[in-house]
């Protein structure tokens, strides 16, 4: 029985493809950890550019301007007391939200 | 019986980038995207694609690099059945150039594909910025040239080599994780956080980011400026009138089209090259490992490596780039010193660089040949380093 609404030349998505895609990561971190076992002077990790002397700038985290100083509490950048006052009164989820912007993914305490 | 040995036009090059291949002698070129694009409506699978394809459907990516290392070799060998052909690879060599210091596991098997399911006659694993030191020797029209120092920046990451005399100083080698495609995905980011959803196009938003940005000269003054001083607009491409986006002024744009609004990640976006701190990447930026590694020569030496300064590679073509980087390089280095920094123009400059090298005399030592494989196999043959 052949419909008329079926496309005739759809290829089924291979199940390969799906699982290949996860262990794409894993076959590089596998490679990573081999090359630190064989132990030579110069190998593929020991070429990095070592982390930089200079202080780095920091940014409000609301706002986007220049930040000098950090909220202890909830570990987030300010520049302004307008925003500090808004930092210090919203809820716990919206301060985690605006660390997971910034790539720190740590719980808050209190 | 036509051997690579005397034929000039059997030694290819196969130059395989994370971004890009291009593949050829001294007569042709051949030139595609290392992907490959599933359409998920029709389930067709795309090999060979080219830059005139467009994204109208919805389409899923698969690429056999992870983060400049080649880890899957069968969807590689799917995109490489397109254009090479056993058979016509019999009397042939190939020279294939590698990033420095890649993993043991990713050589030996490139060996074992080479020699038994292509046939090729001869291989030849080579450095690539040593490619880059021979494209200079063509520029300059010399057999040998003493102190380079070469800064390429490309797609994965950028590396800066200084070679001595034809040989790489293996303690002055340096890697900084930072290249094209992070640069895309975080204007890929930046855009899908308050505009538009764009994070299934990375082929459009890296044409946006060759379009519009660029690198400012003093970074810290241009944020000061007011709001509407860098703006300018990108009109997206809807696949019924027009295939291609266009760029547009605050003066020419209308009220009902589907726009972009770019501001200030013009700048910033090209900034992230030079201080990787503004995104929490503990390295340092190009000109603090020049002199880094510049310290781990001899003091009067390191004058002479200033002298002669290449540039390349497909970053250096935002505008702008090359005058900040010569200026930073200039104004940290001692008075004694006479700067010199040029720009290879050239975007297949490492292509060019083996069409050189393959016609020179370092090239029959470099080579493994088909009979050297078969007696002894790939652990006497481990004699290199890249």
């Amino acid at each position: 029985m052949s419909y008329s609404f079926k496309n005739s030349s759809w290829q089924a998505r291979k199940k390969e493809l799906k699982s290949r895609r996860q262990s794409q990561s894993r076959k590089f971190n596998n490679i990573k950890a081999q090359v630190q076992i064989n132990n030579s002077a110069f190998n593929y990790l020991s070429i990095e550019a070592p982390p930089s002397l200079k202080p780095a700038k920091r940014y409000c985290d609301v706002t986007g301007f220049e930040a000098k100083y950090k909220d202890p509490v909830t570990q987030l950048y300010y520049c302004d007391a307008i925003v500090f006052n808004y930092i210090r009164n919203c809820p716990k989820a919206t301060a985690e939200a605006y660390l997971n912007i910034r790539g720190c993914t740590q719980k808050l305490i209190s | 019986m036509d051997n690579w040995r005397q034929n000039n036009q059997r030694r290819f090059v196969l130059d395989n980038g994370s971004y890009q291949i291009r593949y050829g002698n001294d007569v042709q070129k051949h030139k595609q995207l290392n992907l490959i694009a599933h359409l998920k409506k029709t389930g067709q699978m795309i090999y060979d694609f080219d830059t005139l394809f467009d994204e109208s459907q919805v389409m899923t990516y698969y690429k056999p690099h992870v983060r400049g290392v080649l880890v899957d070799f069968d969807k590689q060998i799917n995109i490489w059945d397109k254009f090479l052909n056993p058979k016509l690879l019999k009397d042939c060599s190939i020279t294939y150039p590698f990033q420095p210091f890649t993993p043991d596991q990713v050589v030996n098997k490139l060996f074992d594909v080479m020699f038994e399911y292509y046939n090729v006659d001869a291989f030849c694993p080579i450095n690539a910025q040593k490619m880059l030191y021979y494209n200079v020797l063509a520029r300059e029209g010399l057999q040998r040239k003493q102190f380079t120092y070469i800064i390429d920046t490309s797609h994965s990451a950028t590396y800066l080599v200084p070679i001595f005399d034809g040989e790489i100083m293996y303690s002055g080698l340096r890697r900084i994780d930072i290249g094209g495609r992070l640069l895309t995905n975080q204007l890929k980011e930046n855009i899908s956080f308050k505009q538009f959803d764009l994070k299934n196009y990375f082929l459009l938003s890296s044409k946006i980011k060759e379009l519009l940005c660029f690198v400012s000269m003093n970074y810290f003054q241009d944020m000061k400026k007011p709001k509407n001083f860098f703006r300018k607009y990108y009109i997206l491409p809807d696949f019924e009138i027009r295939r291609e986006g266009y760029a547009v002024d605050l003066l020419n744009v209308g009220f009902l089209d589907e726009k972009l609004i770019l501001d200030k990640e013009r700048i910033t976006i090209p900034e992230i090259l030079f201080h990787p701190t503004e995104i929490g990447l503990a390295q340092k930026g190009p000109t603090e490992t020049f002199f880094d590694s510049l310290s781990t020569m001899h003091k009067d030496l390191q004058g002479y490596f200033a002298e002669n300064v290449y540039l390349s590679g497909g970053n250096s073509f935002f505008s702008s780039f090359y005058e900040r980087l010569s200026n930073e390089i200039r104004q940290n280095s001692s008075q004694d010193w006479n700067v010199n920094v040029t720009h290879l123009d050239d975007i297949d400059s490492v292509f060019q660089g083996t069409l050189n090298f393959n016609r020179s005399n370092e090239f029959q030592n470099a080579c493994f040949t088909k009979a050297e494989y078969l007696e002894k196999g790939f652990d006497n043959i481990k004699q290199y380093i890249i």
